[in-house]
């Protein structure tokens, strides 16, 4: 058996527990039985909702925390040295850490598919499915993020990745929901037209199978086997391709499968250059080892050791390139968007200025909260320092700390060029004076 | 097979703005057990993290038992154990399972597991505590847990960062019991310790780092046959003593007054015997003649005197 699969039951299944779980369950379904008219109906609700509790809310938990957890406890290092590869640790954390909640919820799903009556409002086997496939996502998302928080070293500190929770709870929360409604209407996507119940199901599996994906990948890296970004990219081509397919169809908001993918890739690589900026190991450490592998022309070395980030800023400049010169935007002066074209530049040198002050605050000689600054300065610029010129009717000067990107969209380009060669200077002044050492400082 | 247990070249770790590790280089012999030391920031525990595969260097070349650690991290870690300085235990696990998940973890085959536990608590006299929580243990015996889960897998090379920190006298003792032993089994050890008088009780070697650097790699026995630190006491005073001594070839005079002198002979036994013979032919009244072993630490500062 995995080692770590079989160290999570020891922790996870005890004796109490494991009779604890079907009594408690029991207990409930049997006070919604007797409690309600419609007997069961209700039964089967109430046990798809104990199920979608205990996976999304319990098996979340204990996901995200899996690793934060032993970095608390100092065994991670003990098993970043063991033998168990990426994909063992990877099922055994997932599958091992959550044993109870799956427990759990897969006698729930039981009585879901027993119990419901066949004028259901779903189809049983349906929503057991999306329930199973939706725990696997939640979980594995929720790991991603106590793992990219456990190498920020944040978990010494008592933190966890609940903040990806929310995210992902925020991105999926609409949809999941619109499953239990009556309304939901068939999906539009790449020309096709498919049942909103059926779309759901195969848009949660895949996007589950990704974030396990993404477990195994983060896995690999915290387990010193070599990996390079091929992963990343594919994930952002992917989203691109699925975002996109909603756009493409012949209702009011089509834009064309070219429009459709520039916009959505564009969007899709910064999106993801924003959160692998905040979540992986970047800073003077990094970027040092990868400038010494590339004087010495170890080109894959190089690779390997870089960040992911990276990969996506460059992309996100192929796909702002391409739509500068590729955008089919609306050719009268008249029209809004007859300036459109210059719109991806700028927000393509938004995310590079964005990444640079980053970089200013982790090229620092002794780096601290460098995400919590990042985070300042950019509410700053987006939010607050524009804000309160426009309320001081300087609509001028607000442009110029937040360039209006699709109000001008060239002049906002000029303007984000502009704030990316400070950001990016300053960078490089952070990075010099990173340069010169002090010795024997070691704590 | 390679001749050393572990080859170090080159080895360079940055830390925002320090330099912790600079071009280090040193080899360490296979079935030796080899001090660390060195003040604080010296750079040992990074150096034993990179020995880990745990952090990865700048820049140079590492080879534990055979294995290039920088190309085959992995690898190496089935040939190694580590104790970290700040080691964690699974606290709601006992003893057995956390030895149980220890060997499993590290490629012992499941129905050699019982096996390699039961050896595993004997060797750490743990085995009357095999079904306590470790949360339960007292700092010498989660120590030993810890020790016990780092050996479960029968590593060729032992890497220890203060294995006897916290611990009472007794658990040291038997603590360098268990190294000697290890050694006497082929094991290669490298310990870092502040605890000079301990590594003392086990080490055959000493490495010295100062400010990311090795300032001194050697065998504290050859250095023993090198060089001798002796004792003469007479039997009554004799201001000819030191003129004697300091007239003798081979010799450096540490201290003396008219009675007793402390001198450092370059050579084995012969030129012992020698020196004795000289000594009693001028006439001096010799009632003691022994060789005055240097202890690790005096070693340790000789060392550090001489980098200054």
């Amino acid at each position: 058996m995995n080692p770590e699969f079989r160290r999570n039951l020891w922790l996870e299944l005890s004796v109490h527990r494991v009779v604890a779980m079907p009594a408690m369950l029991l207990l409930v379904l049997a006070l919604v039985y007797a409690a309600s008219e419609d007997r069961a109906g209700n039964v089967a609700l109430a046990a798809a909702v104990i199920a979608g509790a205990l996976l999304g809310i319990w098996g979340s938990r204990n996901a995200v925390e899996c690793v934060a957890e032993e970095v608390r406890a100092r065994t991670w290092d003990g098993q970043r040295m063991s033998a168990i590869g990426p994909w063992a640790m990877t099922w055994g954390k997932l599958l091992g850490a959550t044993a109870f909640a799956w427990y759990g919820a897969l006698m729930a799903l039981v009585v879901v598919l027993v119990v419901a009556p066949p004028d259901w409002s779903r189809s049983p086997l349906r929503v057991t499915a999306l329930l199973a496939a939706s725990g696997v996502l939640l979980q594995a998302v929720a790991c991603l993020g106590g793992l990219a928080v456990a190498r920020k070293g944040y978990a010494r500190r008592g933190a966890s990745g609940g903040w990806a929770l929310i995210l992902i709870l925020f991105v999926f929360g609409p949809g999941m929901l619109g499953f239990f409604s009556e309304t939901a209407r068939p999906v539009d996507w790449w020309g096709g037209r498919y049942a909103f119940d059926d779309f759901l199901l195969g848009s949660v599996s895949v996007f589950a199978a990704w974030a396990v994906f993404g477990v195994y990948r983060s896995m690999a890296v915290e387990l010193q086997v070599r990996t390079l970004p091929w992963a990343f990219a594919a994930f952002i081509l992917f989203l691109t391709a699925y975002f996109a397919g909603f756009w493409v169809h012949g209702g009011a908001a089509a834009l064309g499968a070219r429009n459709a993918i520039l916009i959505w890739g564009l969007l899709m690589a910064a999106s993801l250059t924003y959160l692998q900026l905040f979540g992986e190991s970047t800073g003077v450490v990094v970027f040092r080892r990868v400038q010494v592998r590339l004087q010495r022309g170890e080109w894959r070395r190089a690779l390997e050791e870089m960040p992911c980030w990276p990969v996506g800023v460059v992309l996100a400049g192929l796909f702002a390139g391409l739509g500068a010169l590729l955008l089919d935007v609306p050719q009268r002066a008249d029209s809004p968007l007859h300036d459109l074209a210059g719109a991806p530049l700028a927000l393509f040198l938004l995310l590079a200025r964005d990444a640079a002050i980053f970089l200013v605050f982790a090229f620092a000689r002794q780096p601290r909260r460098v995400e919590a600054a990042t985070l300042f300065y950019l509410v700053m610029l987006y939010g607050i320092v524009p804000g309160l010129l426009v309320a001081s009717d300087l609509r001028g000067l607000a442009q110029l700390v937040l360039p209006p990107v699709l109000a001008t969209p060239g002049k906002a380009a000029a303007i984000a060029a502009v704030h990316a060669a400070i950001a990016c200077a300053l960078a490089a002044w952070r990075w010099r004076a990173s340069r010169t050492f002090e010795r024997n400082t070691e704590a | 097979m390679p001749q050393h247990a572990i080859a170090v070249e080159g080895l360079s770790f940055e830390y925002p703005g320090v330099r912790a590790l600079d071009e280090v280089g040193f080899t360490v012999g296979r079935g030796s057990v080899t001090a660390l030391v060195g003040p604080n920031g010296a750079g040992k525990t990074t150096l034993l993290r990179c020995l880990a595969g745990l952090d990865r260097p700048l820049l140079g070349a590492i080879q534990v038992a055979g294995v290039d650690v920088l190309d085959e991290p992995r690898l190496v870690h089935r040939r190694i154990g580590f104790l970290s300085d700040v080691f964690g235990l699974y606290d709601a696990l006992t003893v057995r399972q956390c030895l149980a998940h220890a060997a499993a973890a590290n490629g012992v085959a499941p129905e050699k597991l019982e096996q390699t536990v039961a050896r595993t608590a004997a060797r750490l006299a743990i085995d009357q505590k095999l079904e306590a929580r470790a949360g339960e243990l007292s700092r010498g015996q989660r120590q030993r847990v810890a020790i016990g889960q780092a050996l479960a897998h029968e590593p060729e090379v032992l890497l220890l960062d203060e294995p006897a920190s916290g611990l009472d006298p007794e658990a040291r003792h038997s603590l360098a019991v268990l190294f000697r032993r290890l050694q006497s089994e082929g094991v290669t050890l490298l310990v870092s310790s502040h605890i000079l008088a301990e590594l003392d009780a086990y080490s055959t070697h000493m490495l010295v780092m100062r400010a990311g650097r090795v300032i001194e790699n050697r065998s504290l026995h050859q250095a023993a046959e090198e060089r001798r630190r002796l004792r003469i006491e007479l039997a009554a005073a004799d201001p000819r003593l030191r003129a004697a001594l300091q007239a003798m070839p081979g010799l450096a005079l540490i201290e003396s007054d008219e009675r007793c002198a402390v001198v450092e002979l370059r050579g084995g036994s012969a030129e012992q015997a020698r020196l004795l013979a000289a000594l009693v032919a001028a006439g001096l009244p010799v009632s003691r003649f022994g060789e005055e072993r240097e202890d690790l630490h005096s070693s340790y500062m000789r060392t550090v005197a001489e980098a200054r």
